[in-house]
C-alpha cells in the first residue's frame, strides 16, 4: 500500500548533456544520482541556485528530459517509456506552470482559446460544453470572464500566470509542476498567486511540485523539500524542519544569505 | 499594465492608404483591359507611327499617351501589359512561394536527413546564377507562359524555405509550443495551431518585398526578348521595343518603364508598411 | 547602535540630493503618460536610501531622472523632467533638471555613478574587462596604470583579479561582472551611487555578498546609496532609509527600521504583509493602476481598505517620525 499513495518516486536518476557523436563536446550532468519520493496530495519544494539542476528535475518529471540513468514513476507511469495510449493518460494527469508567464502563451491566439486547447486536444466534452467549463477555469482562478477574448500582451503578469494555472488544470490533473511561478510577479501578486495555490491544492487534492530559489516561498506552501546542489540533491525533509535546522553546510549558507533586516 | 511602447517609426497610416489606393487603381485598370482600353492593343496603324503623348508638340488625345513605331496605341497596350506582367509575376510568386513553404516546415519539422537533403538543394539554388537559370530553362523548354511561371518560381523557392526553415526552428522552442505539448498537442496540432499563424507576419511582408523583384525579372527576360513573346503586350517587352527609338521617340520605351517603377515603388512602401504594422503585439 | 539615519550622524550638513516636486512623463506614439507624478526628497551624503514599489512605479524612472538615463525607446527627446534635483557640490551646486548635457556628461563621469540590473548590458562584450575599467578612470580624470585598475578590481573582491584584467565579460559569472560594474563605478569616486534592482538576477549567495560590498564601500568612501528595488527583505537588511513609491508617488517614507515595524500608510502596510512566509500573511486586492488610469486623489484609495469621500482629493502630507506619509486617515 505504501507504492499506492506515493505519487512520484525518482530513483538515482543521471540525466547529462552535450557529448556529441561527431563533435567531441563536453558532456554537463545535469542531474547526478538523484533520488526522490513524493506523497499524494502533498507540496514538494526543489530549491537550489541557478544551476543546481532544479528545472531539470521538473523538465524529467514532466516527461520532457529523458533521463540517461534512473528508473522513474510518475503518477503511475514512467514518463520515458509511454505506449501511445499511456501518452494520452500521462498528458492529462501531469500539468506545468512557468516562470514566464507571456511566452508560454501563443502571442496570437486569445487566452480563452489557449486555456481551451487541452480540452480541444483530448476532445472532453462537447465543444459547446468546453467554453462553459472554460468559463468556470476563469472564475475558479479568480479571472473576469470577460479577459477570456483577449491577447495574452493585454493582460497584466499576475493575470496571465492565472491563466496558465487555468489551462493547467483544466484537465483535472493530479500533478502539478510549477517552475519559479512566482519569480516574475510583484510582492503583491506573489501573494495572491500563492494564495491561489493554496486554495487550489485544498480544494482538489493536487499533488505540487514547487521549483523556486526563494527559500520563503518554500518554507511557506511545501510540506517536504530537497535542496539542489550542482545537480546533486543535498538534503531532503521536511520543510520547516529543513529551513530551521539545516544538516548540509550548502543549506545553511542558503539560509544563511536571505537577507535579514538591520534592526533586528 | 503593459506599457505600449512607442514605435520606432510614426505609422504611415495616410502614406499607406494612399499607396494601397492607388496600387489597386493600376491592378483594376490592368484587369479590366478590355473594357477601358481606347484601342485594341495589337491594332496597327501605319497612318499615326510614333505619335507623341498628349502634352508634346503635336499630341493628340486619341492616344493621350502616344504610340509606338507600328502606331499601336501606348496607353492600351501599358493597360493590357500590366496585366500579363501581374498574371504572370503572380502565378509565379504563388509557385514559388507553395513550394518553399513547403519544403522549409518539412524541412523544419523533420530535421535529421531530410532537413540536410532539402537545403542542400536550396545551397544549390543560391550558388546557381538565377540569369542562367531562368536562360537555359527557356532554352530547354521553350517560351510558353507556363514555363516563365514554373522558372520564375524556382529560381525563388529557396528564400521561402530558408525563411520558413529558420523561423520553425525558433518557434519550436518557443515555451507556448512546450506548453502545447505538455498537454498532449501532437505534431500535427503544433505545427497548425501555433507554429503556421506565427509565421504568418513574416511571409507577408517577404511576399509582399518579393512581388517587384518578380515583376522585374518577368520583365528583364522579355526585355531580353525572351520572356513574353511579340505581339502580346508585357511591360518589359514594350520597354525593348522601344530601345531602338529612345532618340526620336523616348516615350515608347518611358511609358511602360514610369509604370514599371510606379509599381515597383507601390510594393515597396506597402511591403514597409505592413512590417510595421503587421505584428500583433505592436498594438494596445 | 546602528546608526539608523544618516541625518542624525550628520545633523547639520547641506543634503546631497534635494528633490522637488520631480515629475517623468514619457511622449508615447499617441498619448503621454506620466511614470513620477511629484516626488519630494531629499538624500544625505553617505546615506542608503531604499526605494521599494511594485513594476510601474515610478521608482526606477525617478532614478534615472538623476542623471538622464532613461533607457530606450525613451530617447531624450521622448522625456519630459519637471521640477528641481539639485544636487550639492563644495562649489554651490549643479541643478541637475534641465543641465546642459556637457554638464550632465561631467555629472555621469564624476559625481553620480549607476549599477544596473542587468550588469551583461552595462559592459561591452569585445573588450576586455581592464580595459573598461580604465576607461572609466580616464573620464574622472584619475591615471589609468594598470595598479589603479588592479586595486580597483581588488577592492570589489573580484577573485583572481589580477590574471582576469585581460577578461572579457562572457568569461564572469553574473556576480562577478556586477563586481567589475561596481569597480568602474568606484574608479570614478562618485558622491552618489545609483543601484537599480543590482541583486535581482542574481542568486541569494552572490546576493549576500553583493550586499555587504555595497555597505562597506559606503563605510570607506562615505558614497551615498540610491537603492532600488522590488525585494523588501533586501531593503529591510541594506537602506538607513525606505521610500515607498505607487503609481508614480512617493506615499511614505521614514528610516528602514520604523517603516517596518510601524508602518502608516495603508499600502506600505498592505505591502509588507503580503511577503510570502509571514505566520499571517494578508492579501492586497487587485494591481496597480495604468498609466493612464490614475484615479483622481489618492491613487491607492480604489484598493484601499479604509478609503472613505475624502480619498477622492489629493491626499495631504503628514509627518511621522523621522519622515512622513501621504494619506488622508492620518490626517484626522
Amino acid at each position: 500500500m505504501l507504492a499506492a499513495c506515493r505519487m512520484i518516486a525518482v530513483t538515482n536518476v543521471t540525466v547529462s548533456y552535450g557529448g556529441g557523436v561527431l563533435r567531441k563536446a563536453p558532456t554537463v550532468t545535469a542531474l547526478d544520482n538523484v533520488s526522490l519520493s513524493v506523497k499524494a496530495g502533498a507540496c514538494h519544494g526543489l530549491v537550489g541556485e541557478s544551476g543546481s539542476g532544479k528545472t531539470t528535475l521538473g523538465r524529467v518529471l514532466l516527461g520532457l528530459v529523458r533521463p540517461d540513468r534512473g528508473s522513474l514513476v510518475v503518477g503511475g507511469l514512467n514518463p520515458a517509456r509511454l505506449s501511445r495510449r499511456e501518452t494520452a493518460t500521462f498528458r492529462r494527469s501531469v500539468q506545468c506552470v512557468f516562470q514566464d508567464s507571456g511566452a508560454v502563451l501563443n502571442p496570437r491566439l486569445s487566452v480563452g482559446r489557449s486555456v481551451r486547447e487541452g480540452l480541444d486536444i483530448h476532445r472532453c466534452g462537447e465543444p459547446a460544453e468546453r467554453d462553459a467549463a472554460v468559463s468556470r477555469l476563469f472564475e475558479r482562478v479568480g479571472l473576469s470572464q470577460a479577459l477570456a477574448s483577449r491577447f495574452p500582451h493585454q493582460l497584466s503578469g499576475g493575470q496571465r500566470q492565472r491563466v496558465n494555472l487555468a489551462r493547467a488544470l483544466s484537465l483535472s490533473p493530479k500533478i502539478l509542476v510549477a517552475d519559479e511561478p512566482l519569480s516574475a510577479l510583484d510582492v503583491s501578486v506573489q501573494a495572491q498567486i500563492l494564495d491561489l495555490f493554496a486554495d487550489i491544492q485544498r480544494q482538489t487534492g493536487l499533488t505540487i511540485i514547487l521549483i523556486t530559489h526563494d527559500l520563503k516561498v518554500a518554507r511557506e506552501i511545501c510540506d517536504t523539500v530537497s535542496v539542489l546542489q550542482a545537480g546533486q540533491i543535498v538534503e531532503q525533509g521536511g520543510a520547516a524542519e529543513v529551513f530551521a535546522h539545516p544538516k548540509h553546510r550548502y543549506t545553511e549558507r542558503l539560509v544563511k544569505s536571505v537577507p535579514t533586516p538591520k534592526f533586528c | 499594465m503593459a506599457l505600449a511602447l512607442p514605435r520606432p517609426r510614426a505609422p504611415a497610416n495616410a502614406g499607406l492608404w494612399l499607396a494601397g489606393l492607388l496600387l489597386t487603381a493600376i491592378v483594376l485598370a490592368g484587369a479590366f483591359a478590355p473594357l477601358i482600353a481606347p484601342h485594341e492593343p495589337n491594332a496597327i496603324n501605319m497612318l499615326s507611327r510614333s505619335a507623341p503623348p498628349v502634352w508634346a508638340d503635336k499630341g493628340t488625345w486619341a492616344h493621350p499617351l502616344g504610340t509606338d513605331n507600328l502606331g499601336r496605341d501606348l496607353l492600351s497596350r501599358a493597360l493590357y501589359g500590366v496585366r500579363t506582367s501581374f498574371a504572370i509575376a503572380t502565378l509565379g510568386l504563388i509557385f514559388s512561394a507553395v513550394l518553399g513553404i513547403t519544403l522549409g516546415l518539412i524541412s523544419g519539422l523533420a530535421g535529421g536527413l531530410v532537413d540536410r537533403l532539402i537545403m542542400g538543394l536550396v545551397d544549390v539554388f543560391i550558388t546557381l546564377p538565377n540569369l542562367l537559370l531562368l536562360l537555359c530553362g527557356i532554352a530547354l523548354l521553350g517560351t510558353e507562359i507556363w514555363v516563365l511561371i514554373v522558372m520564375i518560381g524556382l529560381v525563388r523557392w529557396e528564400a521561402y524555405a530558408r525563411l520558413v526553415r529558420g523561423q520553425v526552428l525558433t518557434l519550436r522552442e518557443e515555451p507556448f509550443v512546450e506548453a502545447s505539448r505538455t498537454l498532449g498537442g501532437s505534431g500535427l496540432r503544433v505545427a497548425l495551431v501555433h507554429i503556421l499563424p506565427n509565421l504568418a507576419s513574416p511571409l507577408v511582408v517577404m511576399l509582399t518585398l518579393s512581388f517587384p523583384l518578380v515583376l522585374l525579372m518577368e520583365a528583364g527576360l522579355s526585355f531580353l526578348g525572351v520572356g513574353v513573346q511579340p505581339p502580346t503586350a508585357s511591360l518589359g517587352r514594350m520597354i525593348g521595343d522601344g530601345r531602338d527609338y529612345l532618340v526620336n521617340a523616348w516615350w515608347m520605351s518611358g511609358v511602360p518603364s514610369l509604370v514599371l517603377v510606379a509599381i515597383t515603388l507601390l510594393f515597396q512602401l506597402i511591403g514597409d508598411g505592413v512590417r510595421d504594422r503587421i505584428d500583433v503585439r505592436a498594438h494596445g | 547602535m546602528v546608526c539608523a539615519t544618516a541625518s542624525m550622524c550628520v545633523p547639520m550638513a547641506e543634503p546631497l540630493i534635494t528633490a522637488r516636486d520631480v515629475r517623468v512623463r514619457f511622449r508615447l506614439a499617441d498619448r503621454t503618460i506620466e511614470a513620477v507624478r511629484g516626488v519630494d526628497i531629499t538624500l544625505e551624503p553617505g546615506e542608503i536610501l531604499g526605494i521599494v514599489g511594485e513594476s510601474g512605479s515610478g521608482k526606477s524612472s525617478f532614478a534615472k531622472a538623476f542623471v538622464e538615463l532613461h533607457g530606450p525607446p525613451f530617447t531624450r527627446s521622448r522625456t519630459l523632467i519637471n521640477g528641481s534635483i539639485r544636487l550639492a557640490t563644495d562649489d554651490g551646486g549643479i541643478e541637475l533638471v534641465g543641465a546642459p548635457r556637457a554638464t550632465m556628461r561631467r555629472v555621469r563621469a564624476q559625481k553620480i555613478a549607476m549599477v544596473p540590473q542587468d550588469a551583461l548590458s552595462g559592459l561591452n562584450p569585445l573588450i576586455p574587462i581592464g580595459r573598461q575599467v580604465a576607461e572609466a578612470l580616464r573620464a574622472a580624470g584619475s591615471s589609468a596604470d594598470s595598479r589603479s585598475i588592479l586595486a580597483l578590481l581588488e577592492e570589489v573582491q573580484l577573485r583572481g583579479a589580477p590574471a582576469r584584467i585581460g577578461a572579457f565579460p562572457h568569461q564572469l559569472s553574473g556576480g562577478e561582472r556586477q563586481r567589475v560594474i561596481i569597480a568602474m563605478a568606484l574608479a570614478r569616486a562618485p558622491k552618489l551611487l545609483i543601484a537599480d534592482e543590482p541583486t535581482t538576477a542574481l542568486d541569494v549567495t552572490v546576493q549576500a555578498q553583493i550586499l555587504s560590498l555595497i555597505e562597506r564601500l559606503r563605510e570607506r568612501h562615505g558614497t551615498a546609496v540610491l537603492f532600488i528595488t522590488h525585494d523588501l527583505d533586501v531593503i529591510a537588511a541594506l537602506a538607513d532609509r525606505t521610500a515607498v513609491f505607487y503609481a508614480g508617488e512617493l506615499v511614505e517614507i521614514a528610516p528602514t527600521r520604523d517603516l517596518f515595524l510601524d508602518p502608516r500608510h495603508p499600502y506600505t502596510r498592505a505591502l509588507l504583509a503580503s511577503r510570502p512566509g509571514l505566520a499571517k500573511r494578508a492579501r492586497l486586492i487587485g494591481t496597480a493602476p495604468d498609466h493612464d488610469a490614475t484615479p483622481p486623489g489618492c491613487a491607492f484609495a480604489p484598493r484601499c481598505p479604509h478609503a472613505d469621500a475624502r480619498c477622492t482629493a489629493p491626499p495631504p502630507t503628514v509627518p511621522r517620525d523621522g519622515g512622513s506619509a501621504r494619506c488622508w486617515q492620518l490626517a484626522a
